[in-house]
């Protein structure tokens, strides 16, 4: 199963020199590498998804989608570098890793401010991830058009950048192949003690590049969650965002983003009176099938504490009633919704003192009754958020650790 | 979440720029030495912080034997947290008495801005303390298997060591009240 390449890789890591020898090699290999300012890839090795064969290890913070052909692609950052590389064995192994920033940079990462990769029906390959610019954070996006042999240099996203910081960027594509990118927006800040971030998005246009104006769709964002996005049957997108409401509430809204001059329609869906000043780092999910829309999120309100799910069949006017789920006493964190017609797909992590755990739950009605979760696989070093992904093969949990490397666990 | 950076008194690379100029490789070798030059004039200055790993929550907590104490649990990437350090400070200041324990929830490589970020609320004699674990789940954990890891996190211990967790920025009110419980 395993290449050749590969084969060397652990060889080394197993070899007569100790674990530091090579620790020391690698860094001054990165060393070396970053003061030249170029990669050179063919240093890389194809490899497994453990990230021996990266330069600096990879990266806990990696997200993965599908390509039309069920290839799977990944974005690696590591601490100056993001690479792009794909499978085309349901993720067990990788090719070479292809650098996007051929320019060192300091990258920004977490589970809430992490890198985007999609995939268009033609192949073309869109990459966003925050760095340090000359604001502390910076969205950049970059496209390949020759199937991930090369990448853009990589441009901000915004069209203020260079005066405020953009971050946690949700790059989408919706049926159609038209690429989005949703982030936290910081120009409209005149006092950062004041409460909540701007949304703005723009769209990748895949001729021309990037739509040079970004626009502005919301304000008063929770400053530390990720933004939710899906797209209505009309390839509109639908947004899942937690807010700040009056009264320091951090409860969730929808926003749709209308045509031009319009202004967008904000609502307010869960409401739970999580009255705080604080960080939660806990953004929500949404998924849209045949125009009902599924969501889960995380909270500490009063009204309610945990992960919860609901879904509506009138575009986001009503929900259902909040159904908690996860393990309370293993602080379930972290949810994914996913909907494939009848069947509605839940994925979230737990975590016991000792070992994080990935459970999923499935409905086949939509929502309204649940199988009981499983636990599909489980972890006892440092993991990132899971996230649903399916192609014509089937609906996998896209999932990645440092001890453990990447995994795509089939969901059966 | 971002928040400006710490201030270094110049930008290194402009300086470099203006010393070197494009020379490439010496350009970038430079602005390394620069930094960690810095950065050892900055460490000079404070104490760093120590590395809070595992069994360290039962060490603060043991250290401070029949005392009250405030650990408070912070981020350089929170804002909330950046919002909450000028009420710390004035309480610091007002409160000199009160032992107030700081714990950065973030890694070594922000060691410089945590102090930075503690010496411009005059919180530098405190107490400090980093995470220096990967896993940081675990280490909260071993603080409280309850907490989600939400920021800030503010722990106050009365002279038996019974403990209240609060989380989010805290008005002067309920510091007052936390205060009122815990120091009699």
């Amino acid at each position: 199963m395993r290449n050749s390449s590969l084969k060397t890789a652990v060889r080394l890591d197993n070899g007569t020199f100790g674990k530091g020898f090579w620790v020391q090699l690698l860094l001054i290999k990165v060393l070396v590498l970053s003061a030249c300012s170029a990669v050179n890839k063919d240093h890389v090795q194809a490899g497994a998804s453990d990230y021996r064969h990266y330069p600096a290890g990879g990266g806990v913070y990696v997200s993965a989608a599908f390509g039309p052909d069920g290839r799977l692609w990944r974005v690696v950052p590591e601490k100056q570098q993001v690479y792009v590389d794909y499978s085309t064995d349901l993720g067990k192994t990788f090719s070479a890793p292809v650098l996007v920033n051929t320019e060192a940079q300091r990258i920004k990462v977490s589970g809430e401010n992490r890198p985007g990769i999609a995939v268009d029906r033609s192949g073309r390959i869109y990459v966003i991830y925050a760095a340090e610019s000359a604001q502390p954070v910076t969205v950049y996006s970059s496209v390949s058009t020759d199937n991930g042999l090369h990448f853009s240099t990589p441009s901000p996203l915004s069209d203020k950048a260079a005066e405020a910081n953009s971050f946690q960027g949700r790059l989408v594509l919706n049926r159609s192949g038209q690429a989005y990118v949703f982030w936290h927006d910081e120009r409209d800040r005149s006092d950062w003690k004041q409460s909540g971030n701007a949304i703005y998005y723009t769209t990748i246009d895949a001729q021309r590049g990037l739509n040079a104006t970004a626009r502005k769709i919301s304000d008063t964002l929770c400053d530390c969650c990720r933004i939710a996005v899906a797209f209505d049957n009309d390839d509109s997108p639908v947004l899942l965002a937690r807010f700040i409401y009056p009264g320091g509430i951090r409860d969730h809204g929808l926003i749709k983003p209308q045509t031009d001059a319009e202004k967008p329609l904000e609502w307010r869906v869960t409401f739970d009176q999580w009255a705080i000043e604080a960080c939660p780092d806990h953004g929500p999910a949404i998924a849209i099938d045949d125009a009902n829309y599924h969501i889960a999120w995380f909270t500490q309100g009063s009204v309610r504490q945990g992960l919860f799910y609901a879904y509506s069949l009138d575009r986001g006017r009503h929900f259902s009633n909040p159904l908690a789920f996860g393990n309370l006493a293993k602080l379930p964190s972290h949810p994914d919704v996913m909907a494939k017609g009848k069947r509605i797909i839940l994925t979230w992590t737990e975590f016991d003192g000792t070992k994080s755990q990935l459970l999923a739950m499935q409905s086949n009605d939509q929502g309204r009754t649940w199988l009981p979760a499983k636990t599909i696989a489980d972890s006892a070093a440092e993991v990132d958020y899971p996230f649903l992904l399916s192609n014509d093969e089937g609906i996998f949990v896209s999932w990645n650790g440092k001890k453990e490397g990447y995994r795509l666990i089939p969901i059966n | 979440m971002e928040r400006q950076k710490g201030r270094l008194p110049f930008n290194p690379h402009q300086l470099n720029r203006l010393l070197f100029g494009k020379t490439m490789i010496l350009k970038k070798l430079l602005s390394s030495l620069w930094f960690l030059l810095l950065m050892s004039l900055n460490l000079q200055a404070q104490a760093e912080p120590s590395a809070f790993s595992s069994g360290s929550y039962q060490q603060i907590v043991a250290s401070h034997a029949n005392q009250p104490f405030m650990l408070v649990i912070w981020s350089i990437d929170c804002t909330s947290c950046l919002k909450d350090m000028a009420l710390l400070s004035s309480i610091h200041k007002s409160k000199p008495e009160l032992n107030i324990v700081m714990l950065a929830a973030d890694d070594a490589s922000a060691i410089e801005q945590i102090q930075q970020i503690l010496a411009k609320n005059q919180l530098s004699d405190s107490e400090s303390w980093v995470y220096a674990e990967e896993n940081t789940q675990k280490l909260q954990f071993e603080i409280d298997p309850t907490w989600y890891g939400e920021l800030p996190r503010t722990y106050f211990f009365d002279k038996a060591h019974k403990r209240t967790g609060v989380s989010g920025v805290l008005s002067r009110e309920a510091y007052e009240a936390m205060f009122a419980t815990i120091l009699n």
